[in-house]
């Protein structure tokens, strides 16, 4: 929203103020101001012109000739806009003018025609960015007069961020804007000039009624007759140009004029057909057009204005097509109405119908601004030249607002709220200054709330503290650090497994912690040949295909990795992130951690690539803390990536925590040819999570051991946790610790014979060994191998 | 002694093998070494007990130090090396590195804001991604129809809950899980339905906080936003605090910083205005604390609000938002697992 210092020159005294300043102030109090534009108006040698003749140009189709007379002289035009008619008043800019955009006027010859000058737009003047018609002028605004007398020709726009101001309905018009200004600047603030509508007291009411006010809790209106559909004052139109809106004529510049001054949006029907107002829902569903012309989809609960039995216009947001007011309407009713907030969002955010009146409704506008908005309307078509004649008394329905609100406080209060000293009388004369009253009640302080503060902005105590903390200065509250009693620590137990994670996968690992999307695409599901099942589903995805909520990792994780492999033969990707599952009408929503190892190395680099991952896994496990884990044959092809045989199941606690595997079969597909990839996925919740491994110290022994190392021979295809078990069958007092070395195959061994060499360490607690205990726990073993069948190599 | 001292150091250095070392020895430190001899060079008699004192010392000294010295140039020499030769081990080749990976961006910067928080005694939570409309919501004074929730563009779920939209949505829960008082953090991952660019993502990170306790004041947030962000960027920073709309907190502040690249004179990076927007922050709604079921005549707090990914994007002078979700290693790599 843009407000134009010059217009609120009109409330408030600005001069000699940088408008940087005021634009500073006004972020340090009020409201963010996102830019200031400066407008400069080329005016220079323009002048008002009358259009003496206007004839069309011969076989140049929307082309007029036209005279204009500038009070003496007569200099002919060229002039392309569809709005010129005889005797119309314009800004003419003679030969030598400097437009905005930087053309300069010159005498030219157009269609074989002689072309003087030209009439202006307001965006040739440099106000705003309408150019389709010709400035219209009033016809009182005198021939031959130069504009730069008429008109200022320098503006500056303090463009306001509508976020910063959704809680303060008081700030849509520029008059609110003035209030703020006086009271950071002390100014004074000018009173607005109102019509005293008692005066129409006398006259007979408009018959309106609300089927609910909650939902319109006050409508006023006014009949009246005698608006032409005339040019308004220059300086009217000049301030709507220049904050961007577009001048039409003095009935629909009036209203837009009021509510960019106070804030309040009307709206006017043609009362030659208009007999009643009635303010309901629509009640069933239907087509309503609006004035645009666009036939919409209406639902029961979107509230309308009703004439008798035919809605009229969408409440608060657009007038419908033939409510419209037309050059030929003689008897008009103004509209002040009051809606609920919501019941107008509501409908305007499903009919992406956003208008200047939705938005300001939508904020909860106080009801006094109907009678004052009103009011505003009479006297500014009075000053405009056009005083009407007033048919009706001012008539309203439900509450005006004009019951100031209160507040009752502890007198301390908004200094404690502070943490900053402040006196009783620096509070009650910064309200004073924003038209708040206050006054002392025993130990309480009673807060007067203005009318024009919305109830939603101004509605409980801390409210009070804002409005004082902010004019005082945020930055003039010294900060104290507070001082706490210390509490008991609680730890996060997931949060520090997650780090601990992370530390070890990347500090220790060698991988790269990446982020995901927390849903799937579908595209890629389907090029990995994998379908999630139920899923918590996006009603409003980013794409149809992108909707799913991801109840693993793992193929996001997937996904990222041909990315990548343009640049290398090696990835290593892990991500701790959360799966989100259906549970009951909700969700169950979990943190995992989801690996995967990839190597373009190809077949024989697979098992060491699994191992990796399986050595990784262990190691988690420890960091964790979470005890022994238990890998067991995964089931027959669970997932695309989870193939049977290829995979494990990791179990802990009786309880199924994750899956490990190496990719084989269809979805190797997705990936490039030579592509090897080890991937890892586990549930972190209710794990036991240990802040230190479970640890039971045993001492270093005081006497020295030794070790024995053992080659076995043993079929490959019954795999080494076969031969493990077997091993574990031997029992010997001098044995320690039984460890694995080496897997070997190849020369110097039978096809499909792999040797497993393991050590074993021996040793006694009480004595050092001698030959003979080596040599006795050697020739046990050997015997142990050679009754179990097994071979030494 | 230091002339003889420099000497034998030269020899050493040019000697090529153990024989010569040894052949050095010997006429330094042998039974007719000059060094062994040095006591025979001078007349005792002629000096004063302090001078005797300190020529014994100095005497100690080099004896030592010689035996050090052939000791140095025996070992080199042992290992093969030759005083021209090739030495075993290039210095200057580059250290065999480990498998050090690489964290994401974001973990290394809410990793070290938890740490900064934890030093101020504040807990941590995390909260939901998937949300309740009360939680995201209705809990933080932003009613079915109240035009803040525009302000949020919310991805909904079929099943009527939401992404959050923001972590204040673990304000109440974090409220009703520990009670009052309460300082506690919550960073984590959330959801915005608008389009992606260069500086617009649907996924992105915050990290909320709030401290509820007797009197907490306006004050006292300030102070602690001042701390955490000096803590943040390793030096004192200028903030200056100004009205900001948040349903959820009253009032509610913008927490500018002064821009810490031009300090405040105007630049690129703060849009010529000195100030760059880092936290919106404010003392909690008493509505909120109503629906944590506690007593706002009794409690007050402040809560805030800080952009993690946008925070990111500044420590580490990314300018492309995308990066952070897209998997790339040639971007990711650049963020060694430093934690």
């Amino acid at each position: 929203m843009k407000i134009s210092l010059e217009w609120l020159g009109e409330y408030v005294d600005l001069s000699n103020l940088d408008p940087q300043r005021i634009a500073l102030e006004l972020t340090m109090k009020t409201a963010e101001v996102e830019e200031v534009h400066l407008v400069n108006c080329h005016l220079d040698k323009v002048v008002v012109g009358e259009v003496l003749s206007a004839r069309p140009v011969e076989g140049r189709e929307g082309l007029t000739w036209v005279e204009v007379g500038l009070g003496g002289e007569i200099l002919s035009t060229v002039c392309g806009a569809p709005n010129l008619r005889l005797g119309m008043k314009a800004p003419f800019a003679p030969p030598g003018a400097v437009l905005a955009g930087g053309a300069r006027v010159e005498k030219t010859v157009l269609a074989g025609l002689e072309s003087q000058g030209m009439l202006c737009s307001a965006k040739e003047l440099g106000l705003g960015e309408y150019h389709e018609v010709v400035m219209d002028l009033p016809e009182s605004t005198p021939a031959g007069k130069a504009l730069k007398d008429l008109a200022p020709a320098r503006d500056h726009l303090i463009e306001i961020d509508n976020k910063s101001v959704t809680h303060r309905p008081d700030l849509w018009g520029h008059y609110g804007f003035a209030r703020e200004l006086a009271a950071i600047f002390g100014r004074e603030l000018k009173p607005l000039e109102q019509v005293d509508l008692k005066g129409f007291d006398n006259l007979p009411a408009f018959p309106v009624t609300v089927d609910d006010f909650t939902l319109c809790p006050g409508y006023c209106c006014l009949l009246m007759e005698g608006i032409r559909p005339a040019p308004s004052p220059l300086m009217m139109q000049w301030r709507l140009h220049a904050i961007g809106l577009r001048a039409i004529n003095l009935l629909v510049d009036l209203t837009n004029y009021v509510m960019y001054e106070v804030g309040q949006p009307m709206h006017a029907f043609d009362a030659d057909w208009l007999k009643a107002v009635r303010v309901a829902p629509l009640g069933a569903p239907g087509e309503f057009t609006t004035l645009d012309g666009q036939a919409r989809k209406m639902l029961a609960e979107d509230l309308m204005i009703w004439n008798e039995k035919e809605p009229v216009a969408l409440a608060g947001i657009m007038g419908g097509l033939h409510s419209e007011v037309t050059p030929a309407t003689t008897r008009l009713l103004l509209e002040a109405a009051n809606f609920q907030p919501g019941c107008i969002r509501r409908s305007s955010v499903r009919l992406g119908l956003r208008t200047d009146a939705s938005q300001r409704f939508e904020k909860d506008l106080p009801q006094a601004f109907m009678p004052l908005a009103t009011a505003r309307f009479l006297r500014l078509a009075a000053q405009a030249g056009q005083e009407p004649k007033v048919k009706s008394r001012f008539s309203h329905v439900g509450d005006l607002g004009l019951t100031r609100r209160s507040l009752r406080i502890p007198a301390d209060y908004v200094p404690r709220y502070m943490g900053q000293e402040l006196s009783l009388a620096e509070t009650a004369r910064i309200l004073g200054a924003i038209e708040f009253g206050c006054r002392q009640d025993g130990e309480e302080l009673l807060v007067d709330i203005p009318p024009h503060r919305s109830r939603r902005d101004i509605g409980v105590r801390q409210d009070i503290v804002e409005e004082v903390a902010r004019f005082y200065g945020y930055d003039n509250i010294e900060a104290k650090l507070p001082a706490v009693a210390i509490t008991e620590y609680g730890f996060n137990d997931i949060l520090r497994a997650e780090h601990k994670l992370r530390r070890l996968l990347a500090q220790g690992r060698g991988y790269s912690e990446v982020h995901a999307y927390s849903w799937h695409d579908d595209r890629w599901l389907a090029k990995i040949g994998w379908e999630p099942g139920e899923s918590l589903t996006l009603a409003n995805p980013i794409a149809p295909y992108k909707s799913r909520l991801r109840q693993t990792l793992m193929p996001n994780l997937l996904e990222m990795i041909p990315q990548n492999y343009a640049q290398r033969d090696e990835i290593k990707l892990f991500e701790v992130g959360r799966v989100y599952a259906p549970a009951g009408g909700g969700s169950r929503e979990t943190t995992r951690l989801g690996a995967v190892a990839f190597s373009a190395g190809g077949q024989a680099e697979l098992e060491p690539l699994f191992l990796e991952m399986k050595g990784l896994l262990e190691d988690a496990a420890q960091v964790l803390g979470c005890g022994p884990l238990e890998l067991k044959p995964g089931r027959a092809d669970a997932t695309a990536w989870a193939r049977a045989g290829a995979h494990l199941e990791i179990w802990q606690g009786g309880v199924r925590r994750g899956e490990l595997g190496y990719l084989s079969g269809p979805i190797l597909e997705a990936f490039k040819s030579n592509a090897q990839m080890a991937w890892l996925e586990m549930e972190l919740e209710e794990l036991p999570l240990l802040a230190y491994p479970a640890l039971e110290v045993s001492l270093p022994s005081a006497f020295p051991g030794s070790w024995l190392d053992f080659s076995i021979l043993w079929p490959a295809a019954k795999g080494y946790a076969a031969l493990a078990t077997l091993l574990d069958e031997y029992q010997d007092d001098l044995v320690q610790e039984r460890q694995f070395v080496i897997a070997y195959s190849g020369r110097g061994l039978d096809k499909g014979v792999k040797s497993y060499t393991f050590r074993y360490w021996i040793g006694l607690a009480d004595r050092t060994l001698t030959k003979e205990d080596i040599d006795g726990c050697k020739e046990r073993f050997l015997g142990f191998l050679a009754a179990s069948g097994l071979q030494i190599r | 002694m230091d002339q003889i001292k420099d000497q034998l150091a030269k020899e050493l250095s040019q000697a090529a093998s153990l024989e010569e070392v040894e052949k050095i020895r010997i006429q330094y430190m042998g039974k007719k070494g000059s060094i062994t001899n040095l006591s025979k060079t001078v007349n005792f008699g002629a000096m004063g007990p302090e001078e005797r004192k300190d020529f014994g010392r100095r005497f100690n000294e080099i004896k030592t130090w010689a035996d050090q010295a052939l000791a140095q140039a025996q070992a080199r020499l042992r290992q093969g090396g030759g005083a021209a030769g090739p030495m075993p081990v290039d210095l200057t080749l580059p250290g065999a590195r480990g498998s050090l990976g690489s964290l994401h961006p974001i973990t290394l910067v809410q990793m070290e804001l938890e740490q900064i928080f934890q030093g101020m005694s504040f807990i941590v939570g995390q909260g939901y991604h998937v949300e309740s409309e009360h939680y995201n919501f209705d809990a933080l004074n932003i009613p079915g129809d109240h035009p803040a929730r525009e302000m949020q563009d919310t991805f909904w779920l079929t099943n009527g809950m939401l992404m959050r939209t923001h972590t204040s949505a673990n304000q109440v829960r974090m409220i009703e899980a520990h009670g009052v008082p309460l300082r506690a953090i919550f960073p984590g991952r959330c959801f915005r339905y608008e389009a992606v660019d260069a500086s617009h993502e649907n996924t992105f990170y915050q990290l909320e906080g709030l401290m509820v306790d007797r009197n907490v004041t306006i004050s006292h947030l300030i102070a602690v936003m001042k701390a955490l962000l000096s803590q943040v960027f390793h030096r004192p920073v200028t903030v200056r605090l100004r009205p900001g709309y948040f349903p959820f907190v009253e009032p509610g502040f913008e927490l500018d910083c002064q821009c810490l690249i031009c300090e405040g004179v105007g630049c690129k990076t703060c849009k010529q205005s000195g100030w760059i927007e880092l936290l919106p922050c404010g003392m909690i709604h008493p509505r909120v604390l109503e629906a944590g079921g506690v007593d706002p005549d009794q409690w007050s707090g402040f809560a805030f609000g800080l952009g993690l990914t946008r925070l990111a994007m500044m420590k580490f002078g990314v300018p492309e938002i995308r990066l952070f979700n897209s998997g790339d290693l040639r971007f990711l790599e650049q963020f060694p697992a430093a934690v």
